[in-house]
This record gives structure tokens, sequence and C-alpha cells, in this order.
């Protein structure tokens, strides 16, 4: 048996000015080449885990541990960071992870903080670089990057500095599955040998890779779970068909590009219709965020036409266009601008019960889990009475729970006339919700057949 | 071919701290506009012979400046005391423009223009990322105070793309272009959550360590090179308009 790296017993955690404790109860032993799933519900203090396991809490970011953390029969809060270096983590967001301004630099910097010499450095960014092709970004503006590109970037930099043991809060998220394949499947290769610790939702791609499974359950215990017996495929109940109404959104021959990326997509031709759900899938970088950004108005300079019942986008004021249309972004938080979730929705508490909400009326948005923060965006929207919605990426971040739950409220918006177009990488998600799935392939969007 | 040569085909940007120097300091001291013109048309050429500029950013710079600079030079032509006691020299729909008060208007205006526009120019110039590795490099810069430089660019495109994206929520919400007050609470949620994780990732990665870099930006001979070039230059500006100047006196 290999040698053990963490042990945990009765681990908690209590954050400053919170009354709820993060509890683990029961006892736990990580060990050398474990690749290891921690599964459980937002909430649940998986994260905070994560942290508490590089060693952050409590010197780093302030809480009252509890229980004992052993990492190599040392605990965790008396390591130097010396030895904390041996641990990566890599958190949810990669754009707030970025300290240098090119890729290059962002590459090499823990490698620097190693003490390792320049062509030593040099050569490792090379290699990483070509088994993960990544070469025409080495000299990109950390900021131009994708929000896939960058969560591969962030990822690289903690593969560069060869750590014993890996810490990942949602690894994937920001991937397409082609890149997520890939990515794992190299990243499998180089770092068979050490100990890898996972919290992720999107499940598809880990299955031959994960060795173990710890959940913790709505108890806060620690269970272990068969690998074999464990779902690894979440099926979400499609949405029931609906015949879709009159086209309300014509997009054609539409063309757009950036200065260092002169044609993004070209000729892209698609209808929305009342009642109608189309996804919108494609590579990092391909245009979905973009596209979507077009389609509310909030990009103007473009060639090609967007009808909405007929006339150009660009013709109409934002006050009218506005009414109708509605543009959801990938982190729901942008969404809120008041200190209570019953202001948020202009005090209907019909829409947060609907939304699953009803209790939270008085808390604070901000400080509610991914899921509800991401319902109570939603129902913000629904408060206007929109007919299209446009959501970029609506389930980052969002544990299986909370995705039944979003496509439960998309098919009551839907019932009642609306449309959406869903950007995004999750397509078991997608698959269950869109009435058809449109994809970027070389510039143009093509459809896609859509399989449970 | 060495590592640094693939990677350093520029200056060290400390060199464009100490040249503004060089150049802004004779503008400061100077009582001739001639020589100031001259000063700004040298450090524009050598920027351009070094380094790189954006002449477009340089123009939008000039519209914006326009305006302030009129105005200085309405102002001292209106309110240079002892003027009345020169001549008239012209007169503007009723206006009479003294001798003294048109010349301190045209040196003013022109000595606070090469000065905004010097300083600009090697704003333009200057790479803040390579300023801050250069400034940790040869003056051993504290690396939490200079990744937390680093950071805090970064930020502001982080934080530029945040507050367009929050403040189109608001219109598609509200339907308003007038933005509240209360805008102001999220982005100060997302500037404190980037912050927390830009200061976790520094953490995270072993920062305050010793640590070597993979681009080298100390001062080199090159370096020294291009600061002694440019001083060779001003100097022989400065004894051309000082000889100048005596000649002129001699055959008055």
């Amino acid at each position: 048996m290999n040698n053990p790296v963490y042990n945990i017993n009765n681990y908690s955690l209590l954050y400053p000015l919170n009354d709820q404790p993060i509890l683990l109860k029961g006892e736990l032993e990580i060990r050398e080449k474990d690749t290891l799933l921690l599964s459980g519900n937002s909430g649940s203090g998986k994260t905070s885990l994560l942290y508490t396991l590089k060693g952050l809490i409590p010197e780093t970011i302030w809480g009252k541990l509890g229980g004992t953390i052993y990492f190599r029969n040392r605990n965790i809060i008396d390591l130097s960071p010396l030895e904390k270096a041996q641990i990566g983590l890599l958190f949810q967001n990669p754009a707030c992870q970025m300290v240098n301004r090119t890729v290059r630099q962002e590459l090499a910097f823990g490698l620097e903080n190693l003490g390792i010499s320049p062509s030593d450095i040099w050569q490792k960014i090379t290699y990483l670089a070509e088994e993960f092709a990544i070469i025409n970004l080495l000299d990109r503006d950390v900021t131009r990057l994708s929000g896939g590109e960058m969560q591969k970037i962030a990822l690289l930099s903690i593969m560069a500095m060869e750590p014993e043991v890996y810490l990942f809060d949602e690894p994937t998220a920001f991937l397409d599955p082609d890149s997520a394949r890939h990515f794992i499947a190299v990243f499998q290769r180089i770092v068979q040998q050490k100990t890898v610790i996972v919290v992720e939702h999107n499940l598809n791609y880990l299955q031959d890779y994960i060795n173990r499974i710890i959940q913790i359950n709505e108890q806060h215990e620690i269970k272990e779970l068969d690998t074999k017996l464990f779902s690894w495929h979440q099926s979400f109940p499609a949405l029931p068909a609906v015949s879709p109404g009159e086209s309300i959104l014509k997009v054609r021959n539409l063309k757009f590009g950036y200065t260092d990326n002169p044609i993004l997509f070209q000729g892209v031709d698609f209808e929305l219709r009342e009642g109608e759900i189309v996804g919108i899938v494609g590579a990092n970088g391909s245009g979905k965020t973009t596209l979507l950004k077009i389609l509310a108005g909030n990009i103007r300079k473009y060639i090609g036409n967007v009808l909405y019942k007929n006339t150009d986008i660009r013709l109409l004021k934002p006050k009218i266009y506005f009414q109708d249309i509605s543009l959801l972004f990938q982190d729901p938080a942008n969404h809120f601008l008041f200190s209570r979730v019953i202001q948020e929705v202009s005090g209907r508490s019909d829409l947060l019960r609907i939304s699953g909400l009803t209790g939270f009326g008085e808390r604070n948005p901000f400080t509610l889990s991914e899921g509800e923060k991401r319902r109570l965006s939603l129902a913000i929207q629904w408060a206007g009475n929109r007919q299209i919605y446009l959501l970029d990426e609506p389930t980052f971040g969002q544990d299986y729970a909370s995705r039944l739950a979003l496509i439960d409220l998309v098919g009551r918006l839907r019932q009642q006339g609306c449309s959406f177009i869903i950007a995004g990488h999750d397509y078991a998600f997608l698959a269950a919700v869109c009435t058809r799935i449109l994809e970027f392939k070389q510039g143009t969007l093509q459809p896609r057949e859509i399989r449970q | 071919m060495t590592l640094n040569s693939r990677l350093r085909d520029h200056p060290n940007d400390l060199l464009w701290l100490l040249l503004a120097c060089l150049y802004l300091i004779p503008v400061f001291i100077a009582s001739n506009s001639y020589f100031n013109l001259s000063v700004l048309l040298l450090a524009l050429f050598n920027i351009n012979l070094w380094g790189k500029m954006s002449w477009r950013s340089l123009a939008l710079f000039a519209l914006i400046m326009i305006l302030p600079l009129l105005s200085l030079f309405v102002t001292v032509l209106i309110y240079t005391r002892g003027a009345q006691d020169t001549p008239v020299i012209m007169n503007i729909c009723g206006f009479n423009i003294y001798r003294l008060a048109w010349q301190n208007a045209i040196f003013l205006t022109v000595r606070a223009g090469c000065l905004a526009f010097l300083s600009f120019s090697f704003l333009l110039a200057v790479h803040y990322d390579r300023l801050v590795l250069s400034l940790l490099q040869n003056f051993h810069l504290s690396p939490a105070v200079g990744y937390a430089l680093l950071i805090t660019f970064n930020a502001l495109s982080y934080m530029r793309e945040e507050y367009s994206r929050i403040r189109l929520a608001y219109l598609m919400r509200f339907r308003k272009r007038i933005f509240p007050l209360n805008l102001i609470f999220p982005i100060l949620v997302s500037a404190t959550r980037y912050a927390h994780f830009a200061g976790l990732s520094l953490e995270c990665r072993g920062l305050n360590r010793e640590k070597t870099y993979l681009e080298s930006y100390r001062w080199q001979k090159k370096d020294a090179v291009i600061l002694l070039i440019n001083l060779c230059q001003i100097f022989s500006l400065i004894a051309l308009f000082v000889i100048n100047e005596w000649f002129s006196i001699r055959w008055q």
C-alpha cells in the first residue's frame, strides 16, 4: 500500500462573521498516487477543504480550524512555505490567478519562485507548450485570452512546478469537451505518479482516471464510494417538445473579428423562434460569448444583420430592445445591485418561490451559493418579463441539483413563450433543454445533432 | 543564440525613465521656445529610434491638450503683469495684445506643451511590466510589492471588463443610461474578490522567496550606450543654442 499523504480527522472550519461551521465528520486518509474525486453538494465545503489542504487556512485565509489535518505526518498548519510549494492548487476562476502580463511569464512564474535556472525554465515551458499545443499563445497578453485558454494556462503554470500533490477546483469548467479530454489524457500521463484531488461537476471526462471517490453527504459525513457503482454520466430529464412559434430573431450573414483575429466567425445565419431554445457550442475562443454580446447589442460593429422582429437591432433604441431581451453573464453576481435578495426581484416573493429561493429574501445576494446565485440572476430577468434570454455558460460552477433546478426554471419560462439562446460546454445540459444545437466549426455556425 | 538574446530585443525600461528626466530638466530650465521644441523633436526621434511609440495615441493626446493649452495661452495673454508698459503689437476685436503678454503666452504654452508631450511620449514608450521587472532585478524591489503592482495592472483590464458587464446588466434591467451609486457595490465586490484570489495565487506559487527570472531585465552595456548617445545629443543641442545666443548678442 502506498504511503499516506494526508490524514484528515473530524475536520471543521468556522469563517469569521459566520455562525455555521463547515463540518466533515469521520476520518479520511489520502495516499500517494490516489486520484481522488471530492463529491458533494454546493456549499458542503469542498473548496474550503482544498484551501485547508494547501495550507492557506488559517494563515492566509482567516478561519478557525478544528480536528486534525496531517500532511506527511506533519500538522498542516506547521508546514513551511517550501513544503507548501509541494502542493499545487488550481482555483475555480482562472482570470483571478493571472499575475504576469504574458503567458510565457505566467508559466515561468512558479518555476522562478522555486529558483530554477532560466535555461531550465525555458526548456520546461517549451515542452509544455508543445505537449499542450499552446505555442501560439506564449507571447499573448493574459488579459486577451478566452476563459478556456486562461484555464489551460492556469493549469499548466501549476503543472510546470511539478508539485507532489495537485488540488484542482473544477479544472475543466471553462474547457470545451475536446480540450478537456485532451488535457486530462496528457495530464494523466505526466502526473501518474502524483496524488491528485479533484472537485469537479463535469464528471464525464474523469471516469477513466479517478481511483477513489469521497462524498460529503448532507449529514457532513465523509463516505467512500465505489468507483464502479458511481453514476459517472449525468443525465438530465429532457424538456417536453413544443412546436415553436413565429421567428423573432434573425441573424443574417454575420461576420465579426478582433484586431488580432480578423475573422472570428463569418457567414453566421440562424433564426430563433418563439418558445425555442437554441444551444451554441464550440471550442474555446470560437466566438460563443462574442455572438451573445452581438445579439445583446453590446457589440455594434460587425458585418451582416441581426433582426429583431424584422428590425435591425442597431436601429432599435436600447430602451426598446432591452424590454424584450436579456443577457445573463457567466458570473451571476454581475447582475446583483442590492443588499437583499427580495430587492433584486422588485419585492416579488412569487418569483423567489418559483426559483427555489423561498426564505432567502433577506439574505445578501453575494452570500448565496453558486446555484442560488444563478437562479436569482434568472429570477431578476424574469421580473422584467423578457421575451429572449441569452445565457452564457449557465451551468458554470453548478452542481447536479442546481442544474436540475435550472432546467426546471428554463422549462417554466419557455411555457410562457420565452425563447433562449444558451452558449456553453455542458453538452448533457444543453441536450436536455435545447430544441436544437448549433456548433462553431472553423469560423462558421453549423447545426449539430442532439444526442441524449 | 543565448536565451536572453531570444527574449530581449529592446532597451531596459528604466532607460526610458532616465531619458525622461534627461529631456524634461532642460525644458524646465530653458527660456527659449525654439530650444524646447527642439528638445521635444529630439526626444520623439530617439524614442522611435530605440523603442516603439503609438503615434495614434500621441495624436489623440494632442487633441485632448488643445483646450487646456489654449486656455493657458489666453489666460497669460490677459493677465500678464506689467504688459501694458510694453508696445501693442496687434488688436483683436478691440482687445490690445501687448508684446510682453504675447511673448509670455507663447513661451509658457510651448513649455507646458513640451513638458506634457515629453512626459506622455515616454509614458507610451514604457512597458509597465518590463519596468516593474527591471526594478525588481536592478533595485531589489520586494517581489511582494513588484508583483502587487503587476497584478494591479492586470486588474485594471479585468475591472474594465467587469464594469462593462455590470453596466450592461444595469442597462438591460432598468433601461436607463444614468447609473446609480449602488452600481459601485458589485464593482467593489468584484475588485475585492479579484484582489483576494490574486493574493492567494501569489502565495500558492511560492512568492517572496529567492527567485530567478526567465527574462533578464538587468542594466546592460547597450542601455548605457543609448543613455550616453542621448546625453551627447542633449549637450550638443544646448551648446548650439548657447553659441547661437552668444553670436546674436555679439552681432547686435
